[in-house]
């Protein structure tokens, strides 16, 4: 009797044991020894590991895509390491992001995958926020954009009749230093009129208030425009007004390649009022553009990790990228195409170098019109 | 759209899928029977093996999982008084009661077909749900919203018994303990102390295993003797089953208190139990009995509990707006899977959604079938002692409290309510509105501050509003005369003992 209960409880024990392993350090690392790889000399990575840290919760889209590219990594990069995904969620990002640069020794088996909220935090200078991109280097990147529409309730059939809306245009969304920020600096630009609410719990929620009439003007990112709002456009509920845009090496703002069709801020600005845009701003939602949506998604690694380490990242994920199953699955996951090497470093480095004067506009912006204080 | 659920059976019934489904149905029954471990982690340990899976089986092995976590977590709850899952805690109300009189088989089983009824009731709101989901879900704006979590409020009154005062200040100390962390609408943090820790709030299961699990520890020490009080395990499950059938109406409401609940987003799906349990009590006749030991106070919320998750699929898979940490999950295996959440579910997708709902009956029902198996070898753990049984709980308690975020401070947090929770049940008070209070602090909220922001003082006149305004008044103006009542009773009761 005694025995069967002991034997019992060791099976729970087990089993305990073995979830709580998993649910950190989730199983997507493969530990297949190859060394097919290694003529002669050996890899940087061979026989080590190589950790990816997701600064959120399991299940999100910055989640999934990391999770995604970690059986190509362990494939492309020469000495095949174990790659594991591993989440440390809180803090809005940025406990994960503080734990990569504070915590995790810069040895070339760590990397991390900053999304949007980790680049606005460190932009707005947020207080919590201890990691400097300055430190790291970037070694992939991935582009995000979305789409600004309208209730066709508004009388407003085009972007060009947008000041003539017959109702006052509400947007709804989660925070004006989240998300949004890119969003309501857009409005400014283009001088609308438009009460904004915040409180959302996030964009999912937002969306489903513009369906029932609680806003009326809405942003939403690529995928989920895609999936959830399109069909609202075809039957009639909403107008599409401007893609968010990207920045290109010229810094000059240009469409969404995802939307061929769809105008971009500066396009409506000029049919609205006949003339470019000018001003604090036009700068500002420029420099927002670029630094988080033009490049959104980065892996990083550590600046001072070893000279190999960094090389072998950037040459693996450049074969990464070539590789065709990779490029064509990656497609759903990601949705646009890859920065790498050297073009991401420079970029990267003036996307995220705000010209004088942007951010303390920003800061003062926020809080004269939406009484954040930060 | 009939039609179309008869082919997807058979899709469904493919021996492959059925593998992976009942893989799904192990990890969940073993989650459920752990206590602290929630479907969260169930779905977080599946998420990678989904990649590169047909939709259909990988939705297979996910919902199987989710579909029973709620079957298993009773165990714990009634032979323990432990939670197994944040969704099994008012089960322990009654169902603890019952173990300690050797009925634990009678408890367990009563639970367990209900959970299957639950269940299965759930996929059927789910698929008769389909054809009304828009208007449905766009019913609710925030003001609505508001006052749904109002209403989940008032069940406080309810649930404090004799002592109403205590219970309210217990709710609204649960509601100061929901606003830690940063606030909704403007980049503030309200008592974190600087902590990176509290920036996100205290994780649920901590509040959760810390109230009902960590007193159960202390009491079982000092106590010395095991559960069952030397009692012999009696009775068949059976029984149960017979007891749940005699009370077939309340399994039914309660079930479809568990779809409606989890159907809207955001609120009330981790007290669906609680709500299930209160008004249950505040509707049956005879009600004294609730809490010592009433079969009815463990039908109600298992019947909610599993009926829940088919009402919680319909906003995250319809409108991909998740409802909880799970679903949030689920729709991330989606996206692996190469599907995304959204109204071509219903359309071009509608076999995927018709298997889901096959998958939950399905599941709902094996589960329940291993778990009736297996009541005999686990109801043994009752009769441990408890110098061979607190050590193996404490350091499950301690995993599963480590496992919420994998900070130190989970801990710590973990040790500090739990101590709250013992103080408080060594004098009686109520613990569950604290665990309302918590969980419906940031909704109620975020609500009613976007109802502020965008319609000023207009919003109280909706017709919504005042339809749950109406209910909500009668719920505490029952629970304040049936109280009134009581206590003249009993004060006659006393004089009569007195002359």
């Amino acid at each position: 009797m005694l025995v069967k209960k002991s034997l019992l409880a060791f099976f729970f024990i087990v089993a305990l044991l073995t979830i709580v392993a998993c649910s950190s350090n989730d199983g997507a690392s493969t530990n297949v020894n190859e060394s097919a790889n290694n003529n002669g000399d050996t890899a940087f990575y061979d026989g080590k590991s190589l950790e990816i840290l997701i600064p959120t919760s399991p299940g999100g889209g910055s989640d999934i895509m990391g999770r995604f590219m970690a059986p190509y990594l362990h494939e492309h990069l020469e000495g095949n390491p174990t790659v594991q995904p591993v989440n440390v969620p809180g803090g809005g990002t940025i406990t994960g992001s503080n734990e990569f640069a504070l915590m995790r020794e810069a040895n070339g088996e760590h990397t991390f995958w900053a999304s949007i909220s980790t680049t606005t935090a460190y932009l707005l200078n947020n207080p919590a926020v201890k990691f400097d991109y300055k430190e790291m280097t970037p070694v992939l990147g991935y582009p995000d954009g979305g789409v600004v529409y309208i209730s066709s309730d508004t009388g407003v059939t085009d972007p060009s009749n947008l000041l003539e809306a017959n109702q006052q245009l509400v947007y709804g969304g989660t925070s004006a230093t989240g998300l949004p920020l890119t969003t309501i600096l857009s409005f400014e630009v283009l001088g609308l009129d438009v009460d904004a609410i915040f409180g959302y719990e996030s964009s999912g929620p937002a969306r489903i208030a513009f369906e029932q009439g609680e806003t009326n003007i809405d942003f939403q990112t690529t995928s989920s425009y895609l999936s959830n709002v399109l069909p609202l456009v075809d039957s009639g509920q909403a107008v599409p007004l401007y893609s968010i845009g990207q920045i290109n090496s010229d810094g000059e703002l240009i469409r969404d390649p995802q939307f061929p069709d769809l105008p971009t801020v500066k396009e409506v600005y000029e049919a609205i009022y006949g003339e470019e845009p000018t001003g604090q701003e036009w700068e500002a939602y420029k420099a927002f553009v670029g630094a988080l949506y033009t490049v959104q998604k980065v892996l990083w690694v550590h600046a001072d990790a070893p000279e190999e380490a960094v090389k072998a990242l950037v040459v693996g994920i450049e074969n990464m990228v070539e590789d065709e199953e990779f490029a064509v699955e990656g497609q759903q996951v990601f949705g646009y195409d890859p920065f790498v090497g050297e073009e991401l470093q420079s970029l990267m480095n003036q996307l995220l170098d705000l010209p004088d004067g942007v951010q303390d506009w920003v800061v003062e912006y926020l809080l004269r019109e939406h009484g954040v204080e930060l | 759209m009939i039609e179309t659920l008869f082919q997807t059976l058979e899709i469904v019934l493919d021996p492959s899928r059925i593998g992976f489904m009942f893989l799904g149905i192990m990890l969940g029954l073993t989650i459920g029977l752990l206590p602290g471990l929630s479907g969260t982690v169930g779905m977080s340990i599946l998420l990678p093996f989904v990649y590169g899976m047909d939709p259909f089986t990988g939705m297979a092995l996910l919902i199987g999982m989710i579909a029973v976590v709620h079957t298993g977590d009773t165990f714990p709850s009634v032979l323990l008084g432990i939670p197994g899952s944040s969704g099994s805690q008012a089960t322990i109300m009654d169902g603890f009661p019952l173990a300690q009189k050797g009925e634990a088989s009678r408890a367990l089983g009563a639970a367990f077909f209900c959970s299957m009824i639950g269940g299965i009731i759930g996929g059927v709101v789910l698929f008769l749900v389909i054809p009304f989901v828009r208007p449905l879900v766009l019913a609710f704006g925030s003001p609505e919203l508001f006052m749904l979590a109002l209403l989940g409020l008032s069940m406080v009154g309810i649930l404090s018994g004799k002592r109403p005062v205590i219970g309210i200040i217990a709710g609204l100390f649960g509601m100061m303990l929901g606003t830690i962390g940063s606030a909704p609408a403007v980049p503030e943090y309200r008592y974190t102390f600087d902590w990176l820790y509290l920036f996100n709030g205290i994780p649920l299961p901590l509040i959760a295993l810390g109230l009902f699990a960590f007193p159960v520890l202390i009491d079982l020490l000092v106590s010395n003797q095991s559960i069952s009080k030397g009692a012999k395990l009696s009775g068949s499950w059976l029984t149960g089953v017979k007891d749940s059938l005699s009370h077939k109406w309340l399994v039914f409401r309660s079930s479809a208190l568990g779809a409606v609940t989890g159907f809207v987003p955001g609120l009330g799906g981790s007290v669906v139990d609680w709500l299930s349990y209160g008004i249950a009590k505040q509707t049956s006749k005879k009600n004294e009995s609730f809490g010592k030991g009433d079969i009815r106070g463990v039908i109600a919320p298992e019947s909610a509990n599993n009926a829940k998750e088919g009402g919680a699929l319909i906003p995250t898979l319809m409108f991909g707006i998740p409802g909880s940490g799970t679903t949030a999950i689920l729709l991330g295996g989606l996206l692996l899977m190469g599907m995304e959440a959204g109204p071509q579910l219903v359309t071009t997708q509608l076999p995927l959604t018709m298997s889901i709902i096959w998958t939950l009956i399905i599941a709902n029902i094996f589960g329940a079938i291993a778990c009736l198996l297996l009541i005999k070898p686990i109801a043994k753990f009752s009769t441990v002692h408890p110098s061979k049984l607190v050590p193996f709980l404490a350091i499950l308690l301690i995993l599963g409290a480590y496992q919420t975020s994998n900070h130190w401070g989970d801990i710590i947090l973990f040790l500090v309510i739990g101590i709250v929770g013992w103080i408080m049940k060594q004098l009686d008070w109520p613990r569950a509105p604290i665990l309302i209070g918590f969980v419906l602090a940031l909704s109620a909220e975020r609500y009613l501050w976007i109802s502020f922001s965008r319609f000023g003082l207009e919003w109280l006149t909706r017709p919504g509003v005042i339809i749950i305004a109406v209910l909500i008044v009668a719920i505490l103006a029952s629970s304040f005369f049936l109280n009134r009542g009581k206590k003249i009773k009993t004060i006659a009761e006393d004089k009569g003992v007195k002359s």
